[in-house]
């Protein structure tokens, strides 16, 4: 068991190089006790490389790296204790049930979780679901398998890669209410993300990685006083008038919009004072959309990559 | 820094637990099942033919006796999977364990557990190894009793033209079928090491048998002479010497030296690529 003071995770200068490509480039990783900790980027970022280390499927070519204080040097595979996770899709053998395939896991682990199993099925919500083989489960089955083969183990680490992929909404929320249980049974959480919703409703700290390098490191409330205003798309009865009304409203800026309408940029309080003074003016709103996070705004600056399908659906919110 | 070394230790009921879920997985395959299957139905299907049959398998050892001797079936067999049958078959399994788990994607899925890579080697090559020890005693055994059952335990004639007595002619049938069991697991472990080195079945399952047929066609050229010591495919006949009346064991010895060469240095090749290998996850 770690210290009180001991990061869970403790990374300096990883780096690692397959053939050509520089895939991580000195990142520096802490994780502390308790924590739930985002780490998001783009593709080809380095991220699932950098989880890839921390399972130990991966050696990196520099720099030092911990877990519970051990690492692989001096551990070997016992660094792993206490660590469970996913990266990437869960993949398990395709011939076999899901019970079988968690047998065989659990006969892999030490002390052997063998009893582990029904428990662990039915924390993922498999419990009801278990005796066809893997090989006809959907993507959302395998991820909720994958989840219940980590906690087999019984972890006080989880590592978790893109875990609500292909999950469907219910599944999603059912994905991240475990989460934030978990966490309140102490255990720290390591979740990589391409969703930045995610990360804003779920972690307390986050880490932005681009072309392999971290960009960004520290709670997500930080990550929020540099995050610009959101940005919103306006319709009203008269967008003019509504365009030259928020010239007058502090901390608004609005501009027409190619497809009709207007983009709106302004906080939710400055949101709250332009709409009143539309209402005043005799404008009405038609409809008011959210069409770019704040959090995903700054993901977009900060890894310069342009909106793509990045984000969930945004809630119409009028 | 590529290497995630870690020891291998077999260091508790844990870590057969391991081999044995390695076998497990095996035996719910149904190729598995249907290879393992056809070692037991062949031999008796194979005397059946023979016994509808007037012609005799004579350009093969023993192969004039098998309607006269139910000894001769595990010995027309034996010569017969020598050929290429074991390779292939010791291959199906040896050739494609450690590649299935690169085709279904699941090493990150083990090797993030507890057990060390040291370990999942080593359960691996048990579970290979034991299921070619299986082959052949499957197939071994299976000959033996479908001559027997389907022919008769009538004495056999041996290559010097003495009869050998039914007791000593099943002994001799057992240490044949014994005596090709190293090349058996030599050939497995060059299975293992392509399975290792190319994450590929096809490669691992297909090469052990190419090698095993060159080697063969090497052997019968003179050219080879020089190297015929290091043939993987000669000690497969070393059975021969055990049916003279003055046998001799030479062949088989030299035959358990390559093999046992072979097999050492085809897993200590296997193990160094395996410890040291990324598991890229993309």
């Amino acid at each position: 068991m770690p210290a009180a003071d001991m990061s869970v995770i403790k990374a300096t200068g990883l780096v690692k190089r397959f053939d050509d490509t520089l895939a991580v480039d000195g990142v520096d990783l802490t994780v502390e006790a308790g924590e739930i900790h985002g780490i998001v980027g783009p593709n080809g970022a380095g991220k699932t490389t950098v989880l890839g280390m921390l399972m130990g499927l991966v050696g990196p070519d520099a720099g030092t790296l911990r877990v519970f204080d051990r690492s692989w040097g001096e551990h070997g595979q016992r660094m792993l204790e206490g660590v469970a996770g996913f990266i990437e899709n869960p993949r398990f053998y395709p011939y076999l049930t899901a019970r079988r395939n968690l047998t065989l896991l659990a006969g892999l682990d030490r002390p052997l979780a063998t009893d582990r199993v029904d428990t662990a099925l039915e924390l993922a919500g498999l419990d009801g679901d278990n005796n066809g083989r893997v090989g006809g489960y959907s993507l959302g089955m395998r991820q909720r398998l994958g989840l219940a083969a980590a906690l087999l183990r019984n972890p006080r680490l989880l590592i978790l890669d893109e875990p609500a992929n292909g999950l469907d909404p219910a599944g999603i929320r059912d994905m991240r209410d475990m989460i934030r249980r978990l966490r309140t049974q102490g255990m720290t959480v390591l979740l990589s993300s391409h969703n930045m919703a995610e990360i804003e409703d779920l972690c307390d700290n986050v880490t932005i990685m681009r072309a392999g390098s971290v960009v960004f490191t520290g709670s997500v409330r930080d990550l929020w006083a540099q995050a610009p205003d959101p940005v919103f798309h306006l319709q009203t009865s008269d967008d003019d008038g509504a365009a030259g009304l928020a010239r007058a409203v502090p901390g608004v800026e609005a501009e027409p919009h190619s497809g009709g309408g207007l983009v709106v940029h302004a906080g939710r309080e400055r949101l709250d004072t332009y709409a009143i003074e539309l209402g005043r003016n005799g404008i009405a709103i038609r409809s008011l959309r959210l069409t770019r996070r704040p959090l995903e705004a700054l993901f977009f600056r900060l890894t310069e990559r342009q909106p793509d399908s990045v984000t969930d659906p945004v809630p119409e919110v009028v | 820094m590529t290497a995630i070394a870690a020891p291998v230790v077999l260091d508790g009921p844990g870590s057969w637990v391991a081999v044995r879920g390695e076998l497990v997985k095996l035996a719910l395959q149904r190729k598995i099942q249907a290879v393992l299957l056809a070692c037991v139905l062949a031999p008796f299907l194979f005397v059946s033919i023979l016994d509808m049959q007037s012609s005799l398998p004579e350009d093969t050892l023993f192969g004039r006796w098998v309607h006269t001797s139910g000894l001769a079936t595990p010995l027309v067999v034996l010569g017969f999977v020598t050929q290429w049958a074991l390779p292939a078959l010791t291959s199906i399994v040896a050739g494609d364990i450690f590649s299935s788990e690169d085709r279904y994607g699941t090493w990150k899925t083990i090797l993030t557990r507890s057990r060390s890579r040291g370990e999942i080697f080593v359960a691996k090559t048990l579970a290979a190894l034991l299921y070619s020890l299986g082959v052949v005693a499957l197939l071994g055994g299976a000959s033996l009793a479908a001559g027997v059952l389907l022919v008769g335990r009538q004495p056999l004639v041996g290559l010097s033209g003495t009869l050998i007595g039914p007791g000593h002619g099943s002994v001799l049938v057992l240490a044949s079928w014994g005596s090709v069991l190293p090349t058996a697991l030599a050939f497995t472990a060059l299975g293992l090491l392509l399975s290792v080195a190319s994450r590929s079945g096809p490669v691992g399952i297909g090469g052990p048998l190419v090698v095993g047929l060159l080697m063969q066609l090497a052997s019968l050229s003179g050219a080879a002479d020089p190297v015929r010591g290091l043939l993987l495919s000669v000690p497969f006949n070393a059975w021969h010497g055990f049916f003279v009346e003055h046998p001799f064991y030479g062949p088989f010895e030299n035959g358990l030296i390559t093999s046992l060469a072979y097999f050492l240095a085809c897993l200590t090749a296997a193990y160094l690529v395996f410890r040291r290998r990324d598991i890229t996850v993309s």
